[in-house]
This record gives structure tokens, C-alpha cells and sequence, in this order.
């Protein structure tokens, strides 16, 4: 039996500053066998997937290749090993050609030169191989995604590699393309090498793995065959903790309908319709790409949009963040190095940029008015740094976040939007931001937020509502929502 | 022992925790450093007299780095600014002499239109870079050029002198006892201090470049911002090209040409960042001052002035480097 594994992961631990990404992980595949990776966002599958091709080393545990114990130390040394993986975001240079991508970094030379014709030779054997075919020499920037997705594939291939981990890799196709995926997954079966294949689609398991594998807050939830299993039963594997919810503390609801949206389109949103009541929380659940993120940016301005909002029954227009802050709205993005901070200014600075005019007079700052202010904020926030002159960049996740949050709360807002607004905090900082969201909520200010944590969508929301691929699935109340319910109605 | 250590750690702090003067710290050390080794080698170098001698020397220099710095903070370069300069000294020269196209002028209004007129470069800049996606290098490289050879049409490719008393006194005169140019050089820093420190239009700035992102979801008015930037950039390229202008006794075509290089230089010396969001104008003063010691220093020193580029060169590295450290050891912290 041992021998039929080409690949066995035992027991390995990984954890992250007292985190546990990982824990006691069991993963066995088969020569010839494609096994699925599932789970929620957040769950592990990531990180034993960096563990297997040696972007990250294990604290614990074996990985025991064709019965030999080996350790992955760098990718490279995971390549040599014949692991390859085809990343979800892709690692490619546009302005090169397709067979200099593939084969970057190990061309054959002649006396010191490229022998280009050599390249172009061994890519057209690698796609003999798999029945498609490219112009070796056209620049990879004339393709599309899937098509590039595809070339990330002759890559992975490139490496003459037995095993092919595939990290979402239907996220950004059509159906059509998908179907072709499918097709080279079964080649490459057939050709006798094994594939790991991560995917959030219930569509992919069922046309293309062998076996399932279901991680669950870095432990091993569940494993089966997939011809033995059904959709129902692969969500409670996802969600299957048993979790004791907190009671919520009833809020007082007015039913008092404040801002409503209706038909919202555009390139990522399809028909978006919700409405919000004054001093409600709305979650937004679903998957990673599933368009949650874009309805706040829709309705803060940043990217156009078709369909007609309401504040107080008029009608608005936000073209801008500028407009939507005038209009009472404020946002709290996802990354908040990126999108959120000065990383190299200060608190002060930091938190006054929406209300630059609040705080000056006639143009010129009124050090009286900003410090006055951000302080106000610091402590009501308990926002811990030595003073408002501190660079944020200095300062903890948890801190950061705050003064984001800070940052977004100083225009005084009527309707908040956050974006996973404790993603990479603490547990100290989660409670507080919490208790940040209950206190707006009591106010009467209300909040959009969306939340890949299910267990947090659920116990800060009034209301949920679920999206899938750009469209809204269904909207329910916190009361009578479970993960599964929300699980469900993302996936299918 | 160990007392002595901790002491030693807390002046240290102090001094990087504090991220004004953190990017400061090592274009000081640089200067002391300097100074210390000329002065040994030649005692007229920290006198009265020579100070000044420094100073009037980087006028210019400093002017522009200042011009150079705000798009930079704001996150853009701006070659144009010494084609700008050229632009300002010779209109105003014209115009108070010879005349173009029969219109002659007093001195003050010479100077408010070449302002004005490179305020237009610098609109015509700064909508290109904020309404277009060409690189600012490219679209300043190209206005750089273009403003050249508008330069020597207007001059009819010759250098324009006789200039008028006020200019004289611009360049030479002094008042109680401090040069007018370097009155004026810091009358601009002192004016372009409080801009960037104390009003909405500096903290813009600021946040455009060090998030452009985080700025915009903040609600600034970024591209108005970014266009402003660029308009103030060229005044103050205007200000410099008419003191080049006095300083020489007469306009060329060819004035200020590869200074926005040197400006360059004088604002990484001075903490600027290259990509945006910090840097201050005492900064830019300091480095400035540093850049006019080292060609001061050497001459005093009878270094060779081809010598005197190889030293310039490693010394801009070596004071880039020395705060990049700094900065490194206080975001450990």
C-alpha cells in the first residue's frame, strides 16, 4: 500500500508568530491521481502548497517523495524534485515571448549566446505534448488570461515534473476554457502524472478529481472519494466546527431605509439591488472574486458603475471618493498598506486626510484643530503608539487598522463601508474593532462590511447578503444564517 | 558600562524617532565631516566672508532643487525646470531692454510675466502627466527640450546684456551686509516651509505621493493637486533664472543647462524621496549648502575641477547611502 504513494505529507505543522497555520497535516497522493484541495478561505491550503514546493519550511513533520524522505528547502530544489506548481496569480513577464517565459532563466546556450532556435524546438515539443498550440515567438502580452493560464501549465510541465499543483486555476476562466483545463488534467492523468488541485468550484471537483482532501482551520476535516460524496456533504467538511456563536446584542432596528442601491452593473457587478437601513450592519458574503469588494468600490465612486443609488430616498451620484465622502459615506479598505496609509507619515497626517479642510482655515493647517482631533480619536480608538507623531509604518497591524479606521470615521460618516476590516489583527484588536462597529451601529450610522471569516459575518450582521461570480445569490437575515447556508448559496 | 551604552541607544533615538530630523542626520554628520577636513587645510574656509561666498554660489542651485522638490515629494519628476529657468532670466531680460515685438517693460512687471509664463510650462506639464499616462520623466524631458529651443528663438541664438540697475543689484548688492540672492534664496525656503508644513495644499502633496491610492480614497483632490504641484515647480524655476540671469550679467540661451541634475543630487543629499512623501526644505538647504562647500572646499584646496566631479560624484552616493542606513535602523526600531 505504502508504495502506491508517490507522495506522502506527515504530520506537518507550520504556525505563524503563535499562529497555527498548520496543524498535524496528513496528505497522501497516488501516482496518476488528481486529489482535491477545498476549504475555506483561510483554511491552510496555501500554505501546505508553499510548504511542497519549498517556499515555506514546515516547523514539523516529513515529506516522503517515491519513498525517499526528503526536504524542500527552496523552490528550485522542488522543481529538481519534479513538483511544480501553477500559481493563481501569474508569475510571467508580458513583454517576453511565450517559449523565453517558459523556459526562463534555463535557456540553451551556444558559446555564451541563446541559441533561440533550440528554445523554440523544446516548446514546441512541450506543446506537442499537450495538443495545443502557441507561437513561441510572439510576446506573451498578445494573449488572453486563460490563455497565459495555459502557458503557465507548459511551464509547470517544462520541468519534466510528476507532480502539477494547480492553485485555483479556473478562478478567472470561462466555462469553455474550464472544459479545456478539464481536458489537459485528464492527459496529464493518463501520461501518469499526479495532480494537487485547489479549487473553490464544486463544478472542477466533480469533473475532474479522483479524491478529496478538505482542510478546516489548518486541520485535516475530512477525505473521501469524490464519486462517494455530494456537494452538501463536502460544505459541512468545510464549515463542520462547531462553534459556540456569542448572543448578539439586540439591536434596536428602526426599519428606517437610509441609502438603497438598485441594478448596480458594471465589468465585475451584475444587478445589484439591496437596501440599508439606518444603524444596521449588512455583511457581504462569498468567495474570494465573487464581487464583494467591488460593490464597495461601486458605491464609494472608485470604479463606474450603471444603476441608480438613494441616500434618504433622493437620488445620488458617487464619481468619485471625493463626491462619496461628501455625500457621507466613507471606506475602509481591504489592504491598508496599499490602499489605507502613509506608511511613512504620521498618525496625525494619516488621520486628518479625509477632513483636511475640518482642521484648517483659509488653506493653512490649525495645529490646534488636528491634534485636538487625531488625539480625540487616538484614545477613543485606543490607538497604542508613543504619540500622533508616530509613523504608521511603525506601528502593529492591529494599530494600523485603527488609524484606518480612525481615518475613515473623522468625516463623520452616515454609511461606513468595510472591507474585511479584521484581516491580519490580532484577537485583542478584533474585539475592539467589534466593539468600534457596535458603538457606529448604536449611532444610527450604518455599515456595509464584507468578511471572508463566516463566523464574524455572521455574529456583527443584522443581515447577509451572498454573492457569487459578480451576482447576488441571497440575502438573509444574521438570525436564521449558518456557514453552511452561506457556503451553499457561494458556491452553487 | 552598560549605563554608558543605554544613554549612548536613547540621544540615538531620539534623534531617528523623530522622522523629520531622521533623513537629516546624515547630510549633517556629511557637512561637520566636511567642513572639519577643509577647514584643517585651509583656515579661510569657515570665515564670515566665504560663508556667504558658499551660499551666493548654490542660489541658484538651491532655487531649483526646491523647484525640483515638490513634484518629487508630490511622487513625479520634473526635468523641465532649468530650461524653465533659462525661459524666465532671458524673457525678463529682454523685456527690459531691447524689448520684444516692441513691447518694453519695468522690472517688476518684466519678472511677474516670466513667473507667469513658466507657471504655464508647468500647467502644461502638470496636465499632461496627471491626464495622460506617459512617464512625468518622458513628458518633462519633452517639455525641457521644447522650452530650450523657444529660448533661443526669442534671443535669436544670442545672449542678451546691458542689463538694467535692479538686476546688478540682484546679483551683487547686499543688504545689512547679507547678499539680496541669498535674501531671496531664503525667502523662498521659508515661504515653501510653511506651503509644504503648514497648509492643506503641502499635506496633499504629501499624501499623493507617499499613497497615491490611500490620497484618492481619502478624498483629495489628486489630480488638482498634481497639476498645482507641477505650476508652483515652474515659478520657482523662474525666481532661479532670473537670479542666474542677474549673477551672470546677462541672459544665455544656454543658462542652467544639466542643472536639474545637480538639483536632483542636492535633493537626495537632503532626504528628499525619490518616490515620493518625504522630505523637507531644511533638507533641501542643508544639501544644497553641502553641494556649494564641496566645489568651495575644493577650489580652496586646489583640487582640480575635473577632480572636483569624480569627489561630488562618490560624496552624493556615499551622503545617500549614509541616510538610507539611518533610516533603515530606525524602522527597525
Amino acid at each position: 500500500m505504502m508504495g502506491d504513494y508517490v507522495l506522502q505529507m506527515k504530520e506537518v505543522s507550520k504556525s505563524f508568530g503563535g499562529v497555527h497555520a498548520l496543524k498535524e497535516v496528513d496528505l497522501n497522493l497516488r501516482k496518476g491521481e488528481v486529489l482535491c484541495l477545498v476549504g475555506e478561505n483561510g483554511a491552510g491550503k496555501s500554505t501546505l502548497m508553499k510548504i511542497l514546493s519549498g517556499v515555506l519550511t514546515p516547523d514539523k513533520g516529513e515529506i516522503i517523495l517515491k519513498g525517499e524522505k526528503m526536504s524542500i528547502r527552496n523552490p528550485a530544489e522542488a522543481y529538481r524534485a519534479g513538483i511544480s506548481i501553477v500559481h493563481q496569480e501569474l508569475i510571467q513577464i508580458p513583454s517576453m515571448s511565450v517559449a523565453e517565459n517558459i523556459y526562463l532563466g534555463r535557456y540553451d546556450t551556444k558559446g555564451g549566446f541563446i541559441s533561440f532556435r533550440k528554445l523554440v524546438e523544446r516548446t514546441e515539443e512541450l506543446m506537442e505534448k499537450l495538443d495545443i498550440y502557441f507561437d513561441p515567438e510572439s510576446r506573451l502580452s498578445t494573449y488572453s488570461v486563460a490563455q497565459r493560464q495555459l502557458i503557465e501549465i507548459l511551464k509547470a510541465l517544462s520541468y519534466d515534473a510528476s507532480i502539477i499543483i494547480f492553485d485555483e486555476p479556473t478562478a478567472a476562466l470561462t466555462t469553455d476554457e474550464s472544459e479545456l483545463l478539464y481536458k489537459i488534467i485528464r492527459r496529464l492523468k493518463k501520461e501518469g502524472l499526479s495532480v494537487i488541485f485547489i479549487s473553490h468550484r464544486m463544478d472542477d471537483i466533480f469533473a475532474v478529481g479522483d479524491r478529496l482532501l478538505c482542510l478546516k482551520d489548518g486541520e485535516v476535516s475530512g477525505e473521501a472519494d469524490v464519486k462517494e460524496i455530494t456537494v452538501p456533504e463536502i460544505i459541512r467538511m468545510m464549515v463542520g466546527r462547531e462553534f459556540s456563536r456569542e448572543q448578539k446584542k439586540e439591536r434596536e432596528q428602526t426599519k428606517e431605509v437610509i441609502f438603497s442601491v438598485q441594478n448596480l452593473t458594471n465589468k465585475k457587478l451584475q444587478d445589484i439591488s439591496f437596501d440599508l437601513n439606518k444603524g444596521e450592519v449588512l455583511g457581504i458574503g462569498g468567495l474570494i472574486d465573487a464581487g464583494r469588494t467591488e460593490v464597495l468600490r461601486a458605491v464609494f465612486g472608485i470604479d463606474p458603475c450603471g444603476g441608480t443609488m438613494f441616500f434618504e430616498g433622493k437620488p445620488i451620484c458617487n464619481k468619485s471618493p471625493r463626491d462619496a465622502i461628501a455625500n457621507g459615506f466613507s471606506f475602509v479598505p481591504e489592504d491598508r498598506k496599499d490602499q489605507g496609509l502613509i506608511l511613512m507619515a504620521d498618525i496625525l497626517s494619516n488621520v486628518e486626510l479625509n477632513i483636511l479642510k475640518k482642521v484648517s482655515c483659509g488653506g493653512f493647517m490649525i495645529r490646534q484643530k488636528e491634534t485636538g482631533m487625531v488625539n480625540s480619536f487616538v484614545e477613543k480608538l485606543e490607538i497604542k503608539a508613543r504619540n500622533i507623531f508616530t509613523r504608521v509604518g511603525m506601528l502593529s497591524g492591529g494599530n494600523q487598522q485603527k488609524v484606518v479606521i480612525a481615518k475613515s470615521l473623522s468625516s463623520e460618516p452616515r454609511i461606513v463601508l468595510l472591507d474585511e476590516p479584521t484581516r491580519g489583527v490580532d484577537v485583542g484588536a478584533k474585539a475592539e474593532i467589534y466593539s468600534i462597529i457596535e458603538t457606529l451601529v448604536a449611532n444610527g450610522v450604518s455599515v456595509i462590511m464584507v468578511s471572508s471569516e463566516l463566523p464574524e459575518l455572521i455574529s456583527i450582521s443584522d443581515r447577509i447578503m451572498v454573492m457569487r461570480e459578480g451576482r447576488m445569490t441571497g440575502i438573509m437575515d444574521a438570525k436564521e444564517a449558518t456557514e453552511e447556508k452561506i457556503m451553499e448559496m457561494a458556491v452553487n | 558600562m552598560n549605563k554608558k551604552k543605554e544613554s549612548k541607544n536613547n540621544i540615538f533615538n531620539a534623534i531617528v524617532r523623530n522622522p523629520n530630523s531622521m533623513g537629516l542626520f546624515g547630510i549633517i554628520c556629511m557637512i561637520i565631516t566636511f567642513a572639519v577636513v577643509v577647514q584643517l587645510s585651509n583656515s579661510v574656509f569657515l570665515s564670515r566672508e566665504n560663508m556667504f561666498n558658499i551660499l551666493k554660489q548654490v542660489v541658484t542651485y538651491g532655487l531649483l532643487a526646491i523647484a525640483m522638490a515638490v513634484p518629487l515629494i508630490n511622487g513625479n519628476f520634473d526635468m523641465s525646470i532649468s530650461a524653465s529657468a533659462a525661459l524666465s532670466g532671458m524673457i525678463a531680460a529682454i523685456l527690459t531692454t531691447a524689448g520684444f515685438a516692441g513691447i518694453k517693460m519695468g522690472f517688476a512687471l518684466a519678472v511677474f510675466l516670466s513667473v507667469c509664463v513658466c507657471a504655464l510650462v508647468g500647467l502644461i506639464n502638470g496636465l499632461i502627466v496627471t491626464y495622460t499616462r506617459i512617464s512625468p520623466f518622458i513628458v518633462t524631458l519633452g517639455t525641457q527640450t521644447a522650452v530650450k529651443g523657444i529660448v533661443y528663438i526669442i534671443c535669436k541664438n544670442k545672449a542678451v546684456g546691458g542689463l538694467g540697475e535692479t538686476f546688478t543689484f540682484l546679483g551683487f548688492g547686499s543688504v545689512a551686509g547679507v547678499p539680496v540672492s541669498v535674501l531671496i534664496l531664503l525667502a523662498v525656503f521659508v515661504i515653501m516651509g510653511i506651503v509644504l508644513r503648514k497648509t492643506t495644499f503641502g499635506r496633499k502633496i504629501y499624501a499623493n505621493g507617499g499613497n497615491y491610492t490611500a490620497a484618492y480614497y481619502s478624498g483629495i483632490d489628486v489630480k488638482r493637486t498634481r497639476v498645482l504641484a507641477y505650476v508652483v515647480s515652474g515659478m520657482i524655476s523662474a525666481i532661479a533664472g532670473i537670479l542666474l540671469t542677474a549673477r551672470s550679467g546677462s541672459a544665455q540661451p544656454t543658462a542652467a543647462e544639466g542643472y536639474e541634475a545637480t538639483a536632483i543630487s542636492i535633493c537626495a543629499m537632503g532626504g528628499v524621496a525619490m518616490h515620493g512623501g518625504d522630505g523637507s526644505v531644511t533638507g533641501i538647504l542643508l544639501g544644497a549648502i553641502m553641494m556649494g562647500m564641496i566645489s568651495n572646499g575644493m577650489n580652496l584646496m586646489r583640487i582640480g575641477s575635473n577632480w572636483q566631479y569624480v569627489v561630488r560624484g562618490v560624496i552624493l552616493i556615499v551622503a545617500v547611502f549614509y541616510s538610507q542606513v539611518i533610516g533603515d535602523k530606525a524602522a527597525k526600531k
